[in-house]
């Protein structure tokens, strides 16, 4: 069956943006805190995008960060 | 009285299509590298560039499957891209190499830029009988990746990763000798890290036997005119009737290039 050229390009990429953004969105999408073999030298904490925010590149205090000062 | 020029109408192609969406990544990866060098890292600094990569997921697998744990500088993004990465090579072979990697692209448009400026047919095609041989070298390229990254437990290729030196601006002596050694090979022979080196490359290669979406050619009504070999990046001149080569990348410019409509083109077939 012949696909038009235009909309295979579509389709694929449709799948590779909806993964990403369905990660991001289900809250897989952690960028910061690996545990890795030696630590990570990035940070201990994991940065769990919520549900309506936007990516966030930048820092974004966790929640142990934001609660440790009242523990 | 002389007739009048007809006009070129503007036609809006796949190529150009192919072209934003490439633009569209390389600006991606370029903003995620120029964060980290403005910002930092740290834990209130930006992600690692390294989280973004699809390859440090694979390098990340054995880590994740024995211990349960990431290498450090990756993360669970590595893991999703990796997935959006394979689930795009499942429907579509190595269309990560033909449209959404940055790399890729750079390679591409500097060959293409190089041969405007100099007027001369650059990038050049390797010898086939070097050639040949010489695109399994990347598979081997692979395996040493894996073997030497499961033995340190840690990103021991990042260092000299040509991709990383380029957009992340962690640069390591090694890396800039290896980044310049592709630069140039990429400017002579066109996409050249692709065609022999890439490690991601060869993952994706093997999809492209099985993936439903392949570039097909009626080879009964073909001019043999060769124009599509002469456009394809990855230099595959082979024209049978389902065009499976693991170096096909998916970016139709076979297709489009082609001067009879409807000779080669884009099917699905999901049996067979």
């Amino acid at each position: 069956m012949r696909v038009n050229r235009f909309l295979f390009p579509l389709i694929v990429l449709a799948v590779f943006v909806l993964i990403v953004g369905g990660a991001m969105l289900l809250g897989f999408w952690q960028t910061k805190g690996g545990q890795g073999r030696g630590g990570g030298h990035e940070g201990d904490h994991s940065l769990v995008p919520t549900i309506g925010t936007v990516v966030q590149l930048g820092a974004a205090p966790s929640f142990q960060e934001v609660n440790r000062e009242y523990a | 009285m002389s007739t009048p020029k007809k006009s070129k109408r503007f036609r809006f192609k796949a190529q150009h299509m192919r072209r934003i969406v490439q633009a569209a990544f390389v600006a991606i990866v370029t903003y995620v590298g120029i964060q980290h060098i403005v910002i930092g890292g740290g834990p209130t600094g930006a992600p690692s560039f390294d989280a973004f990569c699809p390859f440090g997921g694979i390098e990340s697998l054995w880590a994740v499957l024995t211990n349960g744990s990431m290498l450090q500088k990756t993360n669970w993004s590595n893991l999703v891209i990796l997935l959006a990465t394979l689930a795009t090579a499942l429907v579509a072979g190595r269309f990560f190499c033909g449209w959404i990697c940055p790399f890729g692209t750079v390679q591409e448009w500097s060959g293409r830029i190089l041969s405007r400026l100099t007027g001369k047919r650059l990038p050049l095609a390797m010898p086939e009988a070097i050639d040949r041989p010489l695109r399994y070298m990347k598979f081997v390229v692979l395996a040493a990746i894996i073997l030497a990254t499961v033995w340190a437990g840690s990103l021991i290729f990042a260092e000299v990763c040509p991709y990383r030196v380029l957009f992340s601006g962690e640069v390591t002596t090694l890396g800039l000798i290896v980044l310049g050694a592709v630069a140039v090979g990429s400017l002579v022979f066109e996409r050249f890290w692709c065609k022999y080196l890439c490690p991601l490359g060869a993952v994706l290669a093997v999809f492209n036997k099985i993936t439903p979406f392949k570039v097909t050619c009626d080879t009964a009504a073909c001019l043999t005119c060769d124009k599509c070999a002469r456009t394809c990046p990855m230099s595959i001149t082979d024209r049978p009737e389902r065009i499976d080569s693991i170096e096909c990348i998916r970016c139709l410019e076979c297709v489009e290039s082609c001067p009879k409509e409807g000779v080669l083109d884009m099917e699905l077939r999901l049996l067979g």
